[in-house]
């Protein structure tokens, strides 16, 4: 972006010089002078204000009016919250957290007394998988794709995840993680004499510099299976609780 | 013929109109770059990117401050434009004096700086919304509210008049010898380069407005400010000889 | 009432003196003709009174008024010359209303008439009309504007010689309808002779003399013979301009101030008497050198 302010500069004052200093008496023709200049302006501000207009009716909940989160204490419930959200995991208790998403959400039927699991590694790293032996279940494997959803400056992006791909076939449970998910957010800053002016708004990315991005990209897969299944598995990543029987 | 009477007002008022009729391709100018603005603002204004396993995320951030920037440029341009020995010779072709000829050149300014600053704030908000579509509602950020238009609209309009009455003084100065279009870089690089880069008094006197939080008070440094250089200007060229 | 009065006015630049110790007056409603040779001063003198330009020693009054920065000056004068900026924006027509605005006295319906007779288009611009349109509408301008006191600085630049003709005509029309002051300068007064009434003739800054044209008719005599005869004749009294025709043969111009009886004698004597032209005589006067281009030739 510096690079170009230089060229800009050139630019502005090669553009700007160019139609209005010349008052000289050469001969040559002008094309934009009289009913035509004022035509050509008026189109210009009925553009505007026509766009301003725009603005004001966008559908308004897209835009935060003031989502003022204290950086500080939005940092600290942040890390928490993660915090939280893995030693409840590990505890078994991850369906008890409050705020957890869930992505998705799968029951397998399963007879088999054996259970191989494939957790795949995509270019970007593979994704948690986290196996419960639980009693009481009976005859299905439950998968599900636990997340911390995705918040940027208070607002929740979660729906634009996508979710991993879980499928079971012959005793082989594969977990494939998504294709990362490219998301483009448009931030709208206020302009610099608003800024300098205006109540402080702490969502304003322009004046505070930093993006509060919280919960992105923790995701759990969280498996249930019957009590008497002998899990296997040469993929890493995979933690198991209330299993020891376990043979890597 | 029988004998007119006039006076300052009188003149000045005949003149401003002129002027508005005149130079009105001084706005058709400030069209062009503000288009131009338009078109590098599509870039954004900063960006910041984040990426875990699942998730790439590119947030830009939009705003019309590019916009307001040339147009700060524009203003100092056409101000200076205004002192150059065309336009001065120009209001002599018809009634005035040397007072009336700045007045009005100061009052025609000073329209057009309003112009600009509207314009420019509305640009900003046309921006948001050419990129409201584009981004099919993905947007993050602060929702200028009317109230927030209006602060940025005042203070935008002070910013321009601020640069203008500089332009304006800076072009007088030029204009007082022909030398002083070579000595006024060479004051000006001097300056920069004896204070260097970390100088107190530069940074000082920027600091004095743009960290200025009350709008009024701004308001207020900006009056000051540019009715010193508007005076001084007048002060200094009113013995400038037209037409040599 | 005296429109406008000098008193030992100069202007001097740098080193050079572009006019100097210049003294006269200008009565209300005269049209005089500001003669001069390219450079002598007429434009600096006319600047001055516009006030575009500072004097630099004397006094100059114009309506009673320093010239410089007044605005009675100003509203009531108009200078018209081919370099009379005006905006590249606004068409002709456009001019002509803002004109109409900054003027009092603005005659529309005059402007509009002359605009259309000399075939301007409403939406021309000032800057694409060539020299002698440029002019023309200039002219328009400064006869429509019916200033108190109207100056125009080679008004006819470029013009063709209809419209010369024309506009001469049209300003005769115009002053006779609505009288003012009107100073025309030009480095010849051939054309506009028959519009003048009063002659300020300046040669290199210096003012030669401000005279009625009926007075510049009878102040010189054309003598023509023998070249020892008219050396005799002339002997004592100030001569404008002599010029040796074939071998033994002269003419001059010599200030008339014969008494009839002479000029008697030497018509007898075989001498060819004849009145001076005016603009000969202006031609005369401002040559820098008595004599004319053929002594520059004739080294004998």
């Amino acid at each position: 972006m510096g690079a170009f302010i230089p060229l800009m500069i050139i630019l502005i004052i090669v553009i700007t010089s160019y139609t209005f200093v010349k008052q000289s008496n050469s001969r040559t023709k002008k094309f934009i002078y009289g009913q035509r200049l004022r035509w050509m302006l008026s189109s210009y501000v009925i553009v505007l204000l026509l766009g301003g207009v725009t603005f004001f009716i966008l559908p308004v909940q897209d835009f935060p009016e003031t989502s003022v989160v204290s950086e500080v204490e939005d940092r600290v419930t942040n890390e928490a919250f993660i915090d939280n959200f893995y030693d409840s995991a590990f505890e078994g208790k991850i369906d008890e957290v409050d705020g957890v998403v869930v992505s998705k959400h799968l029951e397998f039927p399963f007879e088999e007394e054996e259970l191989f699991l494939e957790n795949v590694t995509s270019d970007y790293g593979g994704i948690m998988m986290i196996v419960e032996k639980k009693e009481g279940v009976a005859s299905e494997i439950i998968a599900t794709h636990y997340s911390t959803g995705l918040y940027i400056q208070g607002e929740d992006f979660t729906e634009k995840l996508s979710s991993t791909e879980i499928t079971l076939s012959n005793h082989t449970l594969t977990v494939i993680p998504p294709e990362q998910t490219e998301i483009r957010i448009a931030d709208f800053g206020r302009e610099f004499t608003i800024a300098q002016f205006a109540e402080k708004d702490g969502s304003d990315l322009s004046t505070t510099a930093s993006l509060s991005v919280q919960r992105m990209g923790h995701d759990i897969i969280y498996v249930i299976v019957p009590e008497q299944v002998e899990v296997t598995s040469t993929s890493g990543n995979i933690h198991f609780i209330n299993d020891e029987t376990y043979v890597d | 013929m029988y004998l007119t009477e006039t006076n300052v007002l009188e003149t000045t008022k005949i003149l401003y109109k002129y002027k508005l009729n005149a130079y009105l391709n001084a706005l058709s100018a400030l069209m062009f770059v503000q288009i131009l603005a338009l078109f590098f603002s599509f870039l954004g204004v900063g960006s910041m990117g984040f990426g875990s396993s699942t998730v790439n995320l590119q947030v830009t951030t939009y705003s019309g401050s590019m916009v307001i920037v040339f147009s700060l440029m524009w203003a100092f341009i056409i101000s200076i434009t205004m002192t150059t020995k065309p336009y001065r010779n120009s209001d002599f072709s018809f009634v005035t004096n040397r007072v009336t000829s700045h007045l009005s050149s100061i009052a025609f300014l000073i329209t057009a700086c309003i112009f600009a600053g509207v314009t420019s704030m509305l640009m900003g908000l046309l921006l948001k919304v050419i990129m409201y579509f584009r981004f099919g509602g993905e947007i993050i950020g602060s929702h200028v509210g009317v109230t927030d238009l209006f602060i940025g609209i005042s203070g935008t309009v002070f910013y321009l008049i601020l640069l203008s009455s500089l332009g304006y003084f800076v072009g007088v100065l030029s204009q007082l010898h022909k030398m002083m279009k070579f000595i006024l870089p060479i004051v000006f690089f001097g300056l920069l380069f004896v204070w260097g880069p970390n100088a107190k008094l530069p940074s000082e006197i920027v600091s004095f407005f743009i960290h200025e939080s009350s709008l009024f008070l701004f308001i207020l440094k900006v009056v000051g400010t540019s009715l010193l250089f508007y005076m001084v200007s007048i002060l200094i060229s009113n013995r400038l000889e037209v037409r040599q | 009432m005296n429109v406008i009065e000098c008193k030992e006015l100069s202007k001097v630049y740098g080193n050079t003196n572009a006019i100097e110790d210049l003294s006269f007056t200008i009565e209300e409603n005269k049209i005089t003709g500001l003669i001069g040779r390219n450079g002598a001063g007429k434009t600096t003198l006319l600047k001055i009174l516009a006030g575009y330009l500072h004097k630099s020693t004397g006094e100059v009054n114009v309506l009673t008024e320093d010239p410089f920065n007044s605005l009675k000056v100003s509203s009531n004068m108009i200078f018209i010359d081919d370099q009379m900026t005006l905006p590249e924006s606004l068409t002709l027509l456009e001019i002509l209303h803002s004109a109409k605005m900054f003027y009092k006295n603005w005659d529309m319906d005059l402007a509009l008439r002359l605009f259309r007779y000399f075939s301007f288009h409403d939406n021309q611009l000032h800057g694409s009309l060539s020299k002698g349109m440029r002019s023309t509408f200039n002219a328009i301008v400064g006869l429509s504007a019916r200033c108190k006191l109207t100056i125009l600085d080679e008004p006819t630049t470029g013009m063709d010689s209809s419209v010369r003709k024309d506009f001469y005509r049209a300003l005769l029309k115009e002053y006779i309808d609505h009288p003012r002051t009107i100073i025309i300068s030009s480095h010849l007064l051939n054309e506009i002779e028959d519009l003048l009434e009063d002659v300020l003739l300046i040669k290199e800054g210096n003012l030669l003399l401000h005279k009625s044209v009926d007075e510049l008719k009878e102040m010189a005599i054309g003598l023509k013979g023998k070249s020892n005869v008219i050396k005799e004749i002339i002997q004592g009294k100030e001569v404008f301009y002599r010029n040796t025709v074939g071998k033994d043969t002269t003419y001059v111009a010599v200030e008339n101030s014969f008494p009839n009886e002479l000029l008697q004698r030497a018509k007898e004597n075989g001498i060819e008497i004849s009145s001076v032209p005016t603009d000969d005589l202006c031609v005369y006067l401002t040559n820098r050198t008595k004599g004319g281009i053929d002594d520059v030739f004739n080294r004998n």
